[in-house]
């Protein structure tokens, strides 16, 4: 199981703002391969939702100014395609779940109506009748109760967990290849974040499809994830499979932020570790290794030349010249 | 560094962004360069009026636009172009008392009625009552109990100007009393004049600002078409409105009459409208 | 200091809060329990950690036990004495021992103030006429928190999330405070920034003798920061006890689901097994008869759907509020 179903190479995407131009992301490369979840991490402003954004395009046209590298899906560049291949591709072979459920939901249709809509956009040749059936089985695969009921009830009659499995559902129903998942359980307290990780792993197993998980919550990530790509400032700091991240992580910053974090089992620290200072602005990325102004180990050298993504061992890559050596 | 090049250097960055801010702030420049331009005029009408607004020669009818008469004479003989300059002054004043009145008390109304409630939900019925009615009709209506006149013109407009701006003032005032800010202050003890003028007040007064430009405008054009239709300033007095008034009888003859006090009250509400527009963005912290 | 050590600073006798809901049910004001029946000491130069979760009422309970909002029934005392129905007028000097740190750092400032005529704010509102005075003070706490005194004069708008909870911590130190409500003060926050701040506080809580309500949802926070935890659900306090016996032996059902449902970065016991809490939280306009928790509970007892169990105390320090040990109450 080593085919590679999604890989971006070097992208890159410029965004117009007004205090001038601004890299979003800068030679972002990475795969994702069948039935495997892959965990983007990184803080706010690190470019881990733009990258995503562009996997599906789905960013704004106004302010994008330069998208560069390539997007393969199944070998095929996604950057080359015209809008409306785009649309066959959106919700069909790869689909999205957002943080925000509610604001995903349209306020003023029927769930069931939402989901029919979604099927009949990409599946021209079923009949209504079909497409709700087909829309009733989904939404019971998602762990739905009372599932026909809900299907006549509107987005706000329901929990913030229950629009999540809405939104699982309607992503589900074309039986994507690639799921996106940007923050899925942000907005969700922990007994509901729990039963929606569960839900998509359990679906993913069932579908063998790939799950590409974005999220700032390395917890989530230990948890459920197959390999992971940390993101600082606009780059890819680090990739390696879940266990060899969290057992040997091999850069200052994820190393950093895996110690900052109160832990559930250990006995308590004095004080919890703390990475110094705060991310800079995309407007005022330091020369060299991005990470060095806040790194306890930066040298002379890593403020003036910028590592390279480079492989250590058995796919495990790192962005740091100290690791490297 | 020292406490106090501090400050300066933060007062010259502020000032700076601020100056940058107002340069690239196009409508603002050009409503702020046409409203001074009209109140300055305004102020100094007597002055550079090239004849007196109500002397009347009958010899000199319906005259055209010429060296002596810049903009032609109406049909007594009057100098076009003193009257509307006289105009100025006149929907200048009315629009000035109008827009600070009305500011004034409907700001007070507003940030009440948002604060509490209670008293928001009589005054607001109220308001609701007063702009129930189409403002032309009700302030032709008014002017007609009162009698005309500029006091009872200013008077009119501002009770009907009144509800807009209390409006906006309460909506906003309920938006801000929400924030965490808010509570914040009661967390530590603050009373109710102390968060409504120091912390809501400031964080509405903006937005209020920009309607009050529009109030301004609308009082040009209304106190115009007021006397437009012979309730407002009662002739001989010029005003805009009843010199087109005047010139509508012989509109084929003498345009003059019509078109430049036309002229005057586009370039004026205009102007205003701009201002207004360019404020809203220039007020507005988070647009820097 | 020793023997002020073990002194209640903050209690509640069986403190309620409602809210009243533009709905009638049978004829009746409906009602929101957002807090119901919370009885709870805080001692001095402590954090009491409060976890539930979205809609327990934890909040709710923080706001009210500062006077935020004014209780339905029951009791607050501040070292001893009772201040529920001080009039506002006279709590005023009682606020500037008890202060609040805001969940958002974005709503929590004044845009329109600078971050020093912000903190000045405070000092006035609590009479402090001397404006030199003021900005003086304004500027030790500045420090005190971690900012420079250059940003005395920057607005809001020019901060970080971090730095503007720094300036929301500010706010609530100023006055010299022995208790703070701390309303999520860090969920806001970027991992890497939430961490600065815990420590800030914890700094603060020994330099400053400061006890703290520590509200927030994130376990493993409220697991470090805290002294003693309490459980919140649907406005009731299912169970209290010191961090340690907490997570050794969690009793409450709702507890172990709680904690179980806590991911975790743990490679060396392999995947667990984790008991999940089915269904989700009842709307808190009909909750369910008994103890709310019945509906979920994989453990409910016929008793469990009739009667509302009282709190126990099941070991010393550790008290729950569940039918499953009522032969378990220690013998005073």
């Amino acid at each position: 199981m080593s085919s590679k179903l999604l890989e971006v190479k070097n992208l890159a995407a410029s965004f117009k703002t007004e205090r001038g131009l601004m890299k979003a992301i800068d030679g972002i490369s990475f795969y994702a391969q069948e039935n495997e979840i892959l965990g983007i991490v990184g803080e706010s402003g690190c470019g881990k939702s733009v990258t995503c954004q562009s996997v599906l395009r789905l960013y704004d046209e106004k302010h994008l100014v330069k998208l560069e590298g390539e997007i393969l899906f199944d070998g095929e560049n996604l950057l080359k395609y015209s809008e409306k291949e785009m649309e066959h591709i959106r919700g069909g072979a790869i689909s999205m779940v957002f943080q925000d459920a509610l604001s995903a939901l349209n306020p003023v249709m029927k769930i069931g109506d939402q989901i029919v809509e979604g099927i009949l956009l990409h599946h021209k040749e079923l009949s209504k009748a079909e497409a709700k059936e087909r829309a009733l089985n989904i939404l019971e695969q998602v762990g739905i109760p009372a599932f026909r009921e809900r299907f006549e009830q509107y987005p706000h009659e329901l929990s913030g967990g229950m629009r999540q499995r809405i939104m699982i559902a309607i992503a589900l129903v074309c039986g994507p290849r690639i799921l996106i998942a940007d923050e899925p359980t942000t907005a969700l307290d922990v007994t509901i974040q729990a039963q929606i990780m569960n839900l998509i792993v359990r679906l993913k197993e069932e579908m063998g499809m790939s799950v590409i998980l974005i999220t700032h919550d390395l917890a989530v990530v230990a948890e459920t994830c197959d390999r992971v790509v940390v993101m600082y400032l606009g780059q890819i700091v680090e990739e390696a499979d879940v266990k060899e991240l969290f057992l040997h992580p091999a850069h200052p910053y994820t190393r950093g932020m895996m110690m900052s974090i109160p832990s559930m089992s250990e006995e308590k620290p004095e004080r919890l570790y703390v990475i110094q200072g705060t991310v800079p602005l995309l407007s005022q990325i330091p020369s060299g290794c991005r990470f060095a102004p806040r790194c306890e180990y930066a040298t002379q050298r890593c403020r003036e030349a910028m590592p390279e993504l480079e492989e250590l061992e058995n796919g495990h890559k790192v962005r740091c010249f100290m690791a490297q050596r | 560094m020292e406490l106090k090049t501090v400050k300066e250097q933060m007062r010259r960055e502020h000032r700076q962004l601020k100056i940058r801010k107002f340069i690239r702030n196009r409508a603002l420049m050009i409503g702020a360069v046409v409203t001074v331009l009209m109140i300055l005029l305004a102020a100094l009408s007597r002055g550079i009026a090239p004849y007196d607004p109500l002397e009347i020669d009958v010899t000199k009818r319906l005259m055209p636009p010429c060296g002596a008469y810049v903009f032609g004479t109406d049909t007594f003989g009057r100098d076009v172009l003193s009257r509307i300059l006289y105009g100025t002054a006149i929907s200048m004043k009315v629009g000035l008392v109008v827009s600070v009145t009305s500011f004034v008390i409907g700001l007070v109304m507003g940030l009440y009625s948002g604060y509490y409630p209670r008293l928001g939900a009589v005054l607001m019925r109220l308001c609701d009552g007063l702009k129930a009615i189409p403002s032309l009709i009700l302030a032709i209506a008014l002017v007609g109990v009162m009698g005309a006149g500029m006091r009872n013109v200013i008077l009119t407009l501002s009770i009907i100007s009144i509800p807009d701006i209390a409006r906006v003032a309460r909506s906003l005032t309920l938006q801000v009393k929400e924030q965490t800010y808010i509570e914040a202050l009661r967390a530590s003890g603050a009373g109710s004049m102390r968060i409504i003028w120091l912390n809501i007040m400031p964080n509405v007064i903006s937005t209020v600002l920009v309607q009050v430009s529009f109030i301004f405008a609308t009082a040009v054009i209304s106190e115009a078409s007021l006397s437009f239709l012979g309730v407002g300033i009662p002739v001989p007095e010029p005003s805009w409105g009843n010199i087109i008034n005047e010139g509508k009888t012989v509109i084929f003859q003498a345009w003059w009459m019509v078109v430049y006090p036309g002229i005057f009250i586009a370039a004026s509400v205009l102007g205003l409208n701009l201002l207004g527009e360019g404020l809203r963005d220039f007020l507005d912290p988070l647009t820097n | 200091m020793e023997q002020k050590k073990n002194q209640v600073l903050m209690e509640t006798r069986n403190l309620k809060k409602y809210f009243p809901v533009e709905k009638k049910i049978d004829g009746q004001q409906a009602e929101v329990k957002a807090v119901n029946d919370i009885s709870m000491k805080i001692r001095h130069n402590e954090v009491y950690g409060l976890v539930g979760e979205t809609g327990c009422g934890k909040s709710t309970f923080g706001r009210t036990l500062l006077r935020l909002m004014e209780p339905t029934e029951g009791r607050i005392f501040y070292k001893g004495e009772d201040i529920t129905e001080l009039p506002q007028g006279e709590f005023r000097k009682y606020r500037q021992k008890l202060q609040m740190i805001f969940q958002d750092p974005y709503t929590s400032l004044n845009p329109r103030k600078s971050a020093g005529k912000i903190l000045e704010e405070v000092l006035a509102v609590q009479g402090m006429k001397n404006v030199r005075e003021r900005m003086e003070l304004s500027l030790e706490i500045l420090g005190k928190v971690g900012l420079r005194p250059e940003h005395y004069y920057r607005y809001p708008h020019e901060f970080s999330g971090g730095q503007r909870q720094r300036i929301g911590i500010a706010r609530a130190l100023i006055l010299n405070p022995e208790f703070i409500v701390c309303d999520e003060p860090v969920s806001a926050l970027d991992v890497s920034i939430q961490s600065q701040i815990i420590n800030l506080l914890l700094e603060l809580k020994e330099t400053e003798h400061l006890s703290y309500l520590f509200i927030a949802h994130d376990i493993s926070v409220v697991r470090y920061i805290s002294d003693r935890i309490g459980v919140m659900y649907l406005g009731y306090l299912f169970e209290e006890s010191h961090t340690a016996g907490l997570f050794r032996s969690p009793l409450h059902p709702y507890t172990k689901a709680l904690l179980a449902a806590v991911p975790t970065i743990d490679f060396d016991k392999g995947k667990k097994k984790r008991e999940l809490i089915r269904g989700e939280l009842p709307s808190p306009l009909f909750p369910p008869s008994g103890c709310v928790f019945h509906t979920r509970c994989p453990y409910a007892k016929d008793i469990c759907k009739e009667q509302c169990p009282d709190m126990k105390e099941v070991e010393k320090g550790h008290r729950v509020m569940c039918h499953l040990y009522d032969e378990k109450e220690k013998t005073k």
